[in-house]
């Protein structure tokens, strides 16, 4: 009897399982061939992929959220970036005089300060500069939003390399999981726009593919799109068939980045032409799109030369456009405004991912869809449980398979969220002078979601769910109330001043907050009973949901 | 503006399409309708739909019109199927 309920949860009613020969009098069609890839390719990734999803949703905000997380900057009101990039050069003239190369990135609309990295002595290092003065400010040592950013496709403790090939690894398995969903769907057109409230099974999988058809163009549309960010990693075997040597190479580079040619030093002094310039004159023949990035090769030489490169703003391609200046007499050397068919296709496909082209509405749709495709991630790992609770012989002792996907589920779902508040509240309440700060804010990232698995494993897991869901919004709701005491760019200073890149913040989080405790008030409702008792109702619910079950099995 | 004149049509081509569905139509209106009239609605939809897309297009261009176009869609669909769950709990209620 056990060896055969062990065995029958993993069943899902299908006709290819050899112990029940009534039911296998013909292999099994496409659809359930596909319903069975889309269940497994889901769930082995699901976790990982959640995560992705999630933390490359709120990487769309991720110049609003390094903000947030440096309240000590004040907002920017209105700068020019041509002057930004020359107070910005005659800083780093000062403080990094005769290095090889400046980089510098322009504040933008979203972000309030200039960065600048150059070759320090024996390491690369970084600042932030007003864009006013071309001061370096300092703020609390921190990576905003660009954590949650690099954590969504190159995760964190493991070599870049290793965390990019499981990042593709899991984002292969989701185009799968798309295609292999789509064929399963039987019903795309006449279900669209159907939900049965509380039937158990058959409402989550309403839910679950309401979730995954409206957002169908962006679901694929990421997936796809985030492979190709990396394919020269992931498939790097045309590159190197059609590109051999070190000329062809350099081609190849020239077209896909943008790049200027290597320039021999002079040694001969020779005063920098006014950057401010070079970039107003770029920006009159980018038709008055700003600048985005400007790099200074050996600055203070005779050989110095000058890039200015558009920014993303305004067109969907992220492929290079930008001007070469020499950088003593400011002549311009070379200026690129398109690439051939092929890096153009691949520089759309790049800016459909990153979305740096939208405009404040698009990128909240973005936000939206992207958001749609976690919960669908959610939904999917979740309805795996929901499936099997009911083929349970006893719902208090399931098997082991059973409560490990069930205890995931509640780590991942519930606990990443809860992580990201603390990753936030980290940001808050860590020590000022402690060193190696920003690292520390990561390392309470993961020590909290490492708390939330224990967490799962140690407690019924209905209570874990619920904990954990109710503890993550009273962490995120905490956290604007905090800002107004403690921060001094809270609420009752960004309202009254505009200040909408801050305030935006703080009032989605409680937008977020809110979400989590819908989540955990319908989780409460949802089973209000004792195992035993639940078990019952799941009877019940079964009986309802039976004929859907034989319908759909994905 | 772009952006609202581009939601506006993509909503009502969804009503539209919602409405020209024998299972919502009797959710939402209590009466079956004729087959042209049924044919006129799923039309309509469709029309609303492109009209959106042609709106999206026009103001912000092919390339960033078509992705906003899409989220639009997206939303828009969001938007009516939240409508419909309200109204459902609502009447249960």
């Amino acid at each position: 009897m056990s060896a055969r309920d062990r065995l029958r949860p993993a069943d899902d009613g299908t006709a290819a399982h050899p112990a029940k020969p009534a039911r296998a009098p013909k292999p099994p069609g496409i659809r359930q061939t596909m319903s069975d890839l889309h269940t497994w390719t889901g769930l082995l990734v699901g976790w990982v992929l959640f995560a992705m999803f999630l933390t490359g949703t709120v990487s769309f905000y991720r110049d609003e959220l390094s903000q947030w997380m440096r309240p000590e900057l004040p907002a920017q009101h209105g700068f020019s970036t041509a002057d930004a990039a020359q107070h910005v050069t005659d800083t780093l003239g000062r403080i990094a005089p005769g290095g090889p190369t400046w980089y510098i990135t322009l504040p933008t609309p979203r972000a309030n300060v200039t960065q600048a990295f150059w070759r320090g002595k024996d390491r690369f290092e970084n600042g932030a500069f007003s864009p006013d003065t071309g001061e370096r400010v300092s703020a609390r040592d921190t990576r905003g939003g660009d954590f949650f950013y690099a954590f969504h496709f190159q995760f964190h403790y493991m070599p870049v390399l290793w965390g990019r090939w499981l990042a593709g690894f899991c984002a292969m398995f989701m185009l799968i999981a798309i295609v292999s969903g789509v064929i399963t769907h039987k019903k795309i057109f006449t279900d669209f726009f159907t939900f049965r409230w509380g039937k158990g099974q058959r409402s989550w999988l309403d839910a679950h593919n309401v979730l995954s058809v409206f957002g169908l163009p962006f679901h694929l549309m990421i997936t796809y799109t985030g492979l190709v960010t990396l394919m020269l990693m992931y498939f790097p075997w045309g590159m190197n068939a059609a590109f051999q040597t070190p000329a062809q190479r350099a081609e190849f580079n020239a077209e896909a980045f943008p790049a200027m040619a290597p320039a021999q030093r002079s040694g001969e002094g020779a005063p920098l032409t006014s950057v401010a310039e070079l970039v107003r004159r770029a920006e009159a023949h980018w038709g008055g799109t700003p600048a985005g990035r400007v790099q200074i090769n050996l600055p203070g030489d005779r050989n110095a030369q000058v890039m200015v490169s558009r920014q993303d703003e305004g067109r969907v391609s992220t492929s290079p456009a930008y001007q070469v200046f020499d950088g003593r007499t400011g002549a311009l050397i070379r200026s690129v405004d398109s690439v051939k068919p092929a890096a153009e296709t691949r520089g759309v496909l790049y800016g459909l991912h990153v979305g740096r082209f939208a405009d404040g509405m698009v990128r909240w749709l973005y936000f939206l869809c992207s958001l749609g495709g976690t919960a669908m991630v959610g939904t999917g790992l979740v309805m795996w449980t929901v499936k099997r609770r009911q083929k349970l012989p006893d719902p208090a002792r399931p098997y082991f398979g059973f409560r490990v996907v069930e205890r995931l589920n509640i780590a991942a779902v519930a606990g990443l969220p809860l992580a990201m508040a603390g990753f936030l509240w980290c940001n808050r309440l860590l020590p000022l002078g402690l060193a190696g700060r920003a690292d520390w804010e990561i390392h309470g990232f993961f020590i909290i979601w490492a708390l939330t698995l224990l967490h799962a494993l140690l407690r019924p897991a209905k209570r874990a769910w619920l904990e954990q869901l109710w503890t993550g919004a009273a962490l995120l709701a905490a956290l604007p109330v905090y800002n107004l005491f403690a921060s001094p760019r809270g609420l009752a200073q960004t309202l009254p001043t505009g200040d909408w890149v801050v305030a935006g913040v703080d009032l989605m989080l409680w937008v977020l907050a809110a979400l989590l405790m819908a989540i955990a008030r319908r989780t409460a409702r949802h089973q209000p009973r004792p195992p035993k008792a639940a078990w019952r109702g799941a009877a019940t619910a079964r009986h309802a949901a039976a004929p859907a079950r034989e319908e759909v099995a994905g | 503006m772009t952006h609202l004149f581009t939601l506006l049509p993509a909503l009502g081509g969804f009503i539209a399409l919602c409405l020209a569905m024998d299972r919502h139509r009797e959710d939402l209106l209590g009466r079956t309708l004729s087959r042209s009239g049924v044919r006129l609605l799923r039309g309509l939809g469709w029309l609303l739909l492109t009209l959106a897309y042609a709106v999206a297009v026009r103001g912000a261009g092919w390339g960033i019109g078509s992705v906003a176009w899409t989220g639009h869609l997206s939303l828009a669909a969001g938007l009516v199927m939240l409508t419909l769950i309200v109204r459902d709990r609502r009447r249960v209620r």
